[in-house]
C-alpha cells in the first residue's frame, strides 16, 4: 500500500505538471503490481477527478483556465468518456492501446517540428469560436509580467476531437489530458499555460463521466482508490505549486519528454 | 496634426520685409517649434503612463481583495478546495482507523450499489446515525470526491445564468449536468 502511494506522489506530480492526469503512470504500475487491469482503469480514473479538482483550484484562483472553452469542450469529452468506458467494460485494450501510442507519436513529432511556440494568439475565429465569446487573457507570473490576450479557433472541428479524446480517458482509465492538449494547443490555437490548465479542468468533469460507469460495475474498490488519491494529491499539489511560476517553453519542453515517453509505453502495450 | 503646425511655423518666417525682421521672426520660429516639440514628448509620456495606468488597473482588478463581485474563478476554485480537503479529511480519518483498529475491512472490498444516488443516500443515512466504520469513512470520503465536479458544474451554470445572464451557457452547464445525472443513476 505504501509502494502504490508512491507511485501516486510520482504519478500526480507529472500529471499537474503537464496537464495530464496521473493515470498514463498509475495503469501501468498497477499492472506491474498484479493488479488487474480493469481495477486499475476504475481506480485511476478517479485519481483522475482528484488531481483535476486539486489543480484546478489552484489554477483558476490563478485565472489562467478558461471556464468558458473548458465548459463548451466538456459537452463533447463526457459523451467521449462515456462511450469509452462502456467500451472497456467489454473490448480488449491491446490493439486500441497500440493506436493510441501511435496517434500520440505523430502528434509528438508534429509537436517538435513546431518548435517554440508562437506569440501571438490573436486568432481570428470561426463561427462557433465567435458566438460562445472563447477567448480571454491571463497575466505571465514571470517578467516582463506581460499580459497575454487569445482567442481561439476552429471550435467547431474541436469539439468532435474532443469526443475522441474523451473516449481514450474512459477506455484506458487516463485523464488523456496529453490528447487534450494538443487539441487545445495546436488545433484550436490557444497559448500552452491556457491548454494545459484548461485541459486540466475538462479532465475532471470528463473522468466523473467514466467513473460513472465504472461505479456500479463492481470494478471500483475504494481499498484500492484510496492510497492512489491520496499520493496522487500530494504529487499535484507540488506540481500545480510550480507551474504557475514556470516560463511558457518550460512547460512545453516537459510536456514533449512525458509525451514521448507516453507513446512508446503504449506502443509497447499495444504490442 | 502636429506635422501640419509644424508647416506652418516653417512658412510663417519667409514674408519680413527687412533683415532685423527676418531675425527675429526667425528665432520666434524656432522658440515655438521648440515648445511644439516639447508638446508632443510630453504627449508621448502622457500616453505611456496612460497605458501604464491601464496595465496596472487589469492587473488591480485580478486581486480577490479588491474585486467588488466574486468571480466565477473563485467560486470554482473554492468548491473544488473545499471538495478535495473533505475527500482528504475523510480518506485520512478512515486509513488512520484503519491502521489503529486493524478493521476487519478487506482492503479489497467492493462496493456493490445500483447507481451512485442510492450509494449517497445510504452513505448519508450512515453519517447521521454516527457509524463512523473505517468502510463508512472511505465511501464518504469516495461520495464527496465524485459529488465535487458535479457541485461545481452546477455552481458555474447558476452564476453563468444569475450574474453573467449568459444564457448560453446556461444550456451548455445544464446539458453537462444531465448527461453525468444520467449516467450515474443508469448505470
Amino acid at each position: 500500500m505504501t509502494l502504490i502511494f508512491l507511485i501516486s506522489v510520482f504519478a500526480g506530480f507529472i500529471g499537474a505538471l503537464s496537464g495530464m492526469g496521473g493515470g498514463i503512470i498509475i495503469v501501468p504500475a498497477l499492472v506491474l503490481l498484479g493488479i488487474n487491469i480493469k481495477y486499475a482503469i476504475a481506480a485511476s480514473m478517479l485519481s483522475v477527478i482528484a488531481t483535476s479538482c486539486s489543480a484546478t483550484a489552484a489554477y483558476a484562483k490563478e485565472r489562467i483556465v478558461n471556464v468558458k472553452i473548458g465548459t463548451f469542450l466538456q459537452m463533447f469529452t463526457i459523451l467521449g468518456a462515456i462511450a469509452g468506458a462502456t467500451l472497456t467494460l467489454h473490448l480488449s485494450e491491446k490493439p486500441l492501446s497500440l493506436m493510441f501510442g501511435l496517434i500520440l507519436l505523430t502528434s509528438w513529432i508534429t509537436l517538435l517540428k513546431k518548435g517554440v511556440s508562437v506569440a501571438h494568439y490573436d486568432n481570428k475565429g470561426g463561427f462557433v469560436d465567435n458566438y460562445l465569446e472563447l477567448s480571454g487573457c491571463y497575466e505571465e507570473k514571470v517578467p516582463p509580467y506581460r499580459i497575454i490576450n487569445y482567442k481561439s479557433k476552429h471550435a467547431i472541428l474541436g469539439g468532435p476531437f474532443m469526443f475522441l479524446a474523451g473516449m481514450v480517458a474512459g477506455l484506458l482509465g487516463i485523464g488523456a489530458g496529453a490528447l487534450k492538449v494538443l487539441i487545445l494547443d495546436l488545433l484550436m490555437g490557444l497559448p500552452p499555460k491556457v491548454s494545459t490548465t484548461t485541459s486540466n479542468y475538462i479532465i475532471g468533469i470528463t473522468a466523473l463521466a467514466g467513473s460513472s460507469v465504472f461505479f456500479a460495475s463492481g470494478y471500483l474498490k475504494p481499498g484500492l482508490a484510496v492510497p492512489i488519491i491520496l499520493g496522487v494529491l500530494t504529487g499535484s499539489w507540488v506540481g500545480s505549486k510550480l507551474l504557475v511560476r514556470m516560463v511558457e517553453e518550460a512547460v512545453r519542453k516537459l510536456f514533449l519528454v512525458i509525451l514521448l515517453i507516453i507513446a512508446l509505453e503504449m506502443i509497447w502495450r499495444g504490442i | 496634426m502636429t506635422q501640419d503646425k509644424q508647416e506652418i511655423s516653417q512658412t510663417k518666417p519667409q514674408r519680413p520685409s527687412n533683415i532685423d525682421e527676418q531675425c527675429i521672426s526667425s528665432v520666434i520660429a524656432d522658440d515655438i517649434k521648440a515648445h511644439k516639440d516639447a508638446i508632443a514628448r510630453l504627449n508621448e509620456e502622457i500616453k505611456k503612463h496612460q497605458q501604464a495606468i491601464l496595465a496596472l488597473q487589469k492587473k488591480l482588478s485580478t486581486i480577490p481583495a479588491v474585486r467588488k463581485v466574486v468571480s466565477l474563478e473563485d467560486i470554482i476554485s473554492t468548491v473544488y478546495r473545499w471538495g478535495v480537503a473533505l475527500t482528504i479529511i475523510f480518506f485520512v480519518a478512515g486509513m488512520i482507523r484503519f491502521y489503529i483498529r486493524h478493521d476487519s475491512l478487506n482492503v479489497d472490498y467492493s462496493m456493490f450499489y445500483k447507481n451512485f444516488y442510492q450509494f449517497t443516500e445510504r452513505e448519508m443515512q450512515f453519517i447521521t446515525l454516527g457509524h463512523f466504520r473505517t468502510e463508512v469513512l472511505l465511501n464518504a470520503g469516495l461520495m464527496i470526491l465524485l459529488l465535487t465536479p458535479m457541485i461545481q458544474v452546477l455552481a458555474t451554470g447558476v452564476y453563468m445564468v444569475v450574474a453573467n445572464k449568459n444564457w448560453k451557457y446556461g444550456i451548455i452547464t445544464l446539458f453537462v449536468l444531465l448527461i453525468l445525472s444520467i449516467s450515474l443513476l443508469l448505470h
